[in-house]
Parts: structure tokens; sequence; C-alpha cells
């Protein structure tokens, strides 16, 4: 006997071992810089799977207008606030943004089909209508990326640079409270980001165990470069192509992981002494799927 | 036992959706298993999503098809209840279908198919599940391809007169059903006729007991079981130690007399009607006292010798005896508790409780400790909850299992997506969102576990 309507008899079984999946996962990273730490973390994304991290997972550097080089923590902060913001709107928020000017310039039946299925529409219209909306501060492609991941297991984090000359202890105090109480993972680099690059670079008890304290200082040396940034330069020559990811840094980044483990890595004893818990982030990604 | 349901075509779910209280391997949490027909059966189910998501609408599935089941179509308001997004929705079948354990043990697979459009059922099925897996249709109804009704067998009955009285039953949904059998369950049909008493008949009858027994709580229904404890005083002394327990600010329930004040009562019912509900019920009381509800308030009214009639009504005493609270003066989160505490003592040893938004008004560790409480209270029988939340907090590997975690996810064409925590490999969905239960904040409710000692259910 059979009946049509019935499911199958295994239908509530459960999944085995075998059938189960890997969901997919994104760090979100807000940082200071505008260029080399994305350089950076673009190539760590790339490179991921020959690090040992599995492709399931990645670090996503969040984008800043070029012009913005605004780098206090709370900017940092505020940054990464707005992209999560954006990500829990709804595609349909869309219609609420802008103008009815634009509706008009498109029809609400073009825009409707746009979100909806978007092939279905000519490609020349479809680029025209992209570019219309950028120009109006609506980047829907990046919008519509952003809500492709898993709202669930995504993860936020800042990088901050514990740079003394700039931010001060209070604010830097400030900007961890808020990230433990806001659940977002704080990375911290003391003094700077680009000390996290020389631990990919040097040995930095060997060469610069009597001179922590200059790491510390990271006294402004020349026009370009403070300390530490110089002492990158010296060894990892970055030009115009970049900091080279691949040759420079990739085949080190278990070298900086171990160097930077003899330093803190508690986000509120980095305030004060050198060191960089991005190993942390590192570790956590190479664990994924494991 | 409540082992699964699917539902397919029926307000937000348009392809099927199931639910699964099979245990999976996980070796966590092994008290949360209950064990039927050779099966690992879950204690759980908890169903999380966001707003607008559908999670409720899995709820009011199992409330819409049981009501089907039970009192037939006519008795359910069927419109706009298809997937409206899709314009044939509305001339597809809505398909429900259960996976149960009744009271005996036995294993059943019984569902139905309904039309929306001509407002009939379909096609029903009872299927018996032995352990082995092997599969006995009790009945199968169904509609052929020349529009003809039919219902078929593999039932072998000896008694002869069960067997006459079997296939009359059976008959009535076959090439000559009536417009009102069209819309009735062939389920309450034999239940209701053939009493139970012998055979067959009577298995029909425990599945029919199994859809009656289930206990469904929406956020805005008021569960009944309130009533026994205005004139139980040992379940009022349960009542308010569970509110002690729950931080509630109410130091226990107490059960006031006072005088009956009808004109209070029907306060804007017109007159006429007033004067013959107060007839209606000064005669229907007798020695037995009548429970009814008004505004939320629940009182108890009965005659004392002299035949006048003594109303006794619930109040809270919140710590000062001359000012009790009555149900109204009460938080949100406190009335929810009045909705779900009494689930604690009215259980039976084998209810399955579905509640929709367990975690309305509720602080999230309030509604972590209902749970560990239901746990507590209920090792010993096979009661079951199946929740939805939106309370991520309570997606917590240390209250629930991954596989008695569920999410529901809206689909780009706005249909509902029913799925577990378990179809991923164990640890990836380990909700680290502890910080906040551990008391970083100053506005959690303070549990005193001491009380559970004296509580004795």
């Amino acid at each position: 006997m059979y009946n049509r309507y019935r499911l199958t008899s295994t239908v509530y079984d459960r999944e085995d071992e075998t059938q189960k999946i890997i969901p997919e996962k994104r760090v979100f990273l807000s940082v200071e810089g505008n260029v080399t730490e994305k350089e950076y973390f673009d190539g760590l994304s790339k490179n991921r799977v020959k690090i040992g991290i599995n492709a399931k997972v990645d670090v996503e550097v969040l984008r800043r207008g070029k012009r913005d080089t605004n780098s206090a923590p709370q900017q940092v902060i505020e940054l990464l606030e707005e992209y999560i913001r954006l990500r829990e709107k709804n595609e349909d928020d869309i219609l609420q943004e802008i103008s009815e000017q634009f509706k008009e310039q498109f029809s609400l039946d073009f825009i409707k089909q746009f979100l909806d299925d978007p092939d279905k529409l000519p490609k020349k219209q479809r680029n025209l209508f992209v570019t219309e909306l950028k120009k109006i501060g609506y980047d829907i492609n990046y919008r519509q990326y952003l809500k492709k991941y898993n709202d669930e297991l995504d993860e936020f984090a800042v990088l901050i640079d514990r740079d003394m000359q700039t931010h001060s202890e209070s604010n830097m105090l400030e900007c961890i409270k808020y990230c433990k109480d806001n659940g977002y993972k704080c990375y911290i680099a003391n003094p700077c980001f680009e000390f996290w690059l020389l631990m990919h670079l040097a040995d930095i008890e060997g060469e610069f165990g009597d001179q922590l304290y200059k790491i510390q200082e990271n006294k402004k040396v020349s026009e370009q470069h403070t300390f530490v940034s110089k002492e990158v330069s010296d060894r990892a020559h970055h030009g115009k192509g970049g900091i080279n990811f691949a040759k420079k840094y990739l085949p080190y980044i278990d070298k900086a992981v171990i160097q930077a483990k003899k330093f803190p890595d508690d986000e509120y004893r980095l305030v004060d002494n050198i060191g960089c818990n991005l190993w942390r982030l590192i570790e956590e990604l190479k664990m994924y799927g494991k | 036992m409540f082992i699964g349901f699917s539902v397919s075509n029926y307000l937000s779910f348009k392809t099927a959706q199931t639910i699964s209280m099979v245990a999976s391997k996980v070796a966590r949490h092994k008290e949360h298993i209950l064990k039927g027909n050779r099966k690992k059966i879950l204690k759980t189910g908890l169903i999380y999503g966001a707003n607008a998501s559908g999670k409720s609408n899995l709820v009011k599935a199992i409330d819409f098809s049981r009501d089907i089941i039970l009192y037939g179509l006519g008795e359910v308001d069927l419109n706009k209840k298809y997937f409206r997004i899709c314009d044939e929705c509305y001339k597809t079948p809505g398909v429900f279908e259960y996976r149960l354990i009744t009271h005996t043990g036995k294993e059943y697979s019984y569902g139905i198919a309904i039309s929306y459009a001509e407002k009939e059922i379909l096609s029903e099925w009872l299927i018996r599940i032995e352990k082995n897996g092997a599969e006995t249709y009790i009945f199968n109804r169904d509609i052929d391809e020349n529009g003809i009704n039919f219902t078929e067998s593999e039932i072998k009955i000896k008694d002869t007169e069960e067997k006459v009285r079997w296939e009359i039953y059976l008959g009535d949904f076959g090439e000559n059903i009536s417009e009102s059998m069209k819309k009735k369950s062939i389920l309450s049909d034999i239940a209701e006729r053939s009493n139970g008493r012998q055979g067959i008949f009577s298995e029909i009858l425990d599945v029919f007991i199994w859809f009656q027994s289930i206990i469904i709580i929406f956020p805005t229904s008021q569960y009944s079981g309130l009533n026994q404890m205005v004139e139980d005083e040992q379940i009022r002394n349960v009542f308010s130690k569970l509110l002690i327990y729950f931080d509630t600010g109410i130091e226990s329930v107490e059960s006031k007399l006072g005088q009956m004040e009808f004109d209070k009562i029907f306060d804007g019912i017109p007159k006429e009607d007033a004067e013959k509900l107060k007839a209606r019920i000064t005669n229907d009381i007798g020695d037995d006292p009548v429970m009814f509800k008004v505004n939320s308030q629940i009182y108890s009214l009965r005659k004392d010798d002299e035949g006048n009639i003594i109303t006794t009504k619930m109040m809270q005493n919140h710590g000062n005896k001359q000012d009790f609270f009555e149900y109204l003066d009460e938080s949100d989160g406190t009335q929810r508790l009045f909705d779900l505490i009494p689930l604690f003592y009215e259980h039976n040893g084998n209810s399955v409780i579905f509640i929709d938004e367990i975690d309305r008004s509720l602080h999230t560790n309030l509604t972590r400790k209902f749970l560990e409480l239901f746990y507590k209270l209920t090792e010993e029988d096979t009661s079951q909850i199946i929740a939805t939340t939106h309370d991520s907090n309570l997606l917590d590997l240390d209250l629930v299992r991954q596989d008695e975690i569920w999410f529901v996810k809206r689909r780009r064409d706005h249909s509902s997506n029913l799925y577990s925590l378990n179809r991923y490999k164990e640890r990836y969905d380990k909700k680290i969102d502890k910080e906040y239960l551990l008391g970083r904040y100053d506005a959690i409710p303070i549990f005193d576990d001491g009380m559970l000692e004296e509580i004795n259910v």
C-alpha cells in the first residue's frame, strides 16, 4: 500500500556524521590603516588554504573610504558598527533609502525585479542601475555580498594600534571594554601593526632583545618612518607594488605566531606592554573545521 | 511521545519542512533521551528564528492540523492558510504528517492532506510501525484519478462482528462519501463511533487520544490549568514556591473569599444579558465549584449552606498582607509564568507540550531556569517540550543538545526553511554568549536553588 502525500519512512532520521557540513564563517575585521593591513589580510585570505586554513572560513577587512584616514580607535569601532547595521538591513530597505525620483527613473517594477532575480534583466540596464545607485552612495553589490554570509556564525573584530603618540590610555581601555561588552574581538598591536609584520621578518629576541624599549617608544626616525616601520622597511622593502605578502610574509606566519606568543596577549596588558595578539586570530582560523 | 512532524503548503511553509525529535549520536545530555519502539527520542526541540522567519507558523501548523484531525475541517478557518506567495498554492494540497508513539508504546505514522479550494480532506493515513521498521497500513484514504474516494487497509480482522463494523466505518469514506464525511478524519470518526472497545478500534482510539492530549500554548493563550489552583491548597503551595523560585517578588498565592460582585464583573455588558447570565450562573452552581475567568482573573463560585453564592479568587501576596495583587497587577513576565508553571504539575507524565515564544516577556535566565526545571521535574517521565524562541542565549549546548536546536530561516522566495543545528559538524556552532548570563549586568534575576528541594510535584 502507498500514500502519495506521505514523505519517506526515513524522513525523521537524523544526519549521520558523513552528511554533516561545516558552515561558512567570516571574520569581519575593522582596521586603522588604509593600506598595509588590508594588503596583509587580503593576502592571508587568498592564501588561506595554503596556510592550512579551511576554505570555509575567511577574513574580510572592511573597506574604508580612500580619503578616510581617521584612525582613532573609536573610529575603527564605528566603521565596524556601520557595517553591522548595513548587514542587518533587509535588502528591501533599498526602497526606503533611495529617493522617489530615483524610483521613478528606474520604475518600481524594475527595482523589484532586480532584487528578486537580476539575471532576468538586460545586462546593460542592470549595470546602469548599479552605477547610478553607487553615485547616490548605495553599493548594492556590497550589501548583497554582506547578506550572503552566516549571520549566526560571523565574527566581528577590530585591530587597534596602541599608538602612544595619538591614543590615550583611557581611550584604549574604553575601546577594549566596549568591544567586550558588544561581543567584538579586540586585537591590539603595541606599538603598531608593523611590529606584527616585523615578527615575520626578524628574530625579535636576538636582534632587539636589548632595544625593546625602542620598539615601545617607536619614535619617529624620519619623514616617513617610525622606529618599527623603518625596521620593517629595511627588511621587506615594501615598494609600490605592495607588501608582497606571498614572498615576504606567507612563509613566516608560524614564526610570527611563535614570537608573538612570548609577549602578553591579554588586551588590557597589551595597553602597557609591547606585543600583538593577532596570533589568536591566526590560530582560530586554523582550528576552524578541525 | 512525539517523534516528528512535517508540513507543506501552510502559511509560510511551501515545500515540506520537517522537525524530528529522533536523537542523533551526540553524546551530551543523555538525560534528554527517551526510549520508545527501539528509538531514541529527544525531550526538547528548541526552534530559533528571527522575527517573521515563520517559527510561530510551525506551532500554528500543529494547532491547525490537530483541530482538523479532532474536530474536522468545518471547525477551522481555512481562509488564506495556504502559502500565499505562490499563485498555484491555493489549489495545492496542504499536507500534515505526524510520527508518534501512543501511551501503549506503539509507533505510528499518521497524516492528512487537505484541499483549501474544495475544503475537504483529500487523503488520510494511519500506519503502524513495528520495532523492526515494518509498516502496516491500518487505513489509507485517497481520491483516485477519476475523482472517486476510496479507502483501503492491510489489517486482518478475525472477529466477524469487528470485521463488519470496520468495513462499514471505512466504507463511509469510500465511493459514496457524504459531504460532511469529506470534512472529517477517519481517526476521529472511528474513535467516536467505536468507543475503542476492542482490537483495532482501541489502537485508533489511542492515536486519537494522543492528539487530544497535546498541549499547545500561544503567547496569547492562558493556560486553563490555573483553575484548580483557586480551590486546591496543595497546588497553590507548589505554585507559590515556584513563583518564589522564579524570583517574581510574590511570597504566596492565596485564595480570597468574597462576595459575588456581579455588577462589577458584568460591567459593560447590556443589562438584560447580564441578568440572564446571572440567572444561568446561579442555577448552574451546585455543591461543586464552578470556575470562570473574567479579564484573566480566575474566580471560583460555590453556594454556601444558606444558598448564598461565595466567590473565591486567586490573589498574590507581594509582602503586604493587607494589599494583595490581582493577576492583571502582575508584570508581563509573571503573567507568562502563570501560563507556564501549571505545566509542572498538570503534566500527566507523558505530555507533549508545544509553546510558541517560550521567552515572551521572560528574561533569558528565567526561560533557561524554566527549561532546567522542566528537565529536573520530568526526569522520570516522557514529557516533551517543543518551543519557539528568539532568545539566542538559549542556544547553549550546556542547556540543550545540538540535535534539539532548530532554525527557521526565511528563504528568498519568502518561504520558511526549517533545519537543525545537527546538520553542522559538531563544535562549530557553540554559542559563546555566556558573558551576559554570567552576570556582567546586574539586571538578572537571582534564583535560589534551595527552593527546589522543597518542591515536591
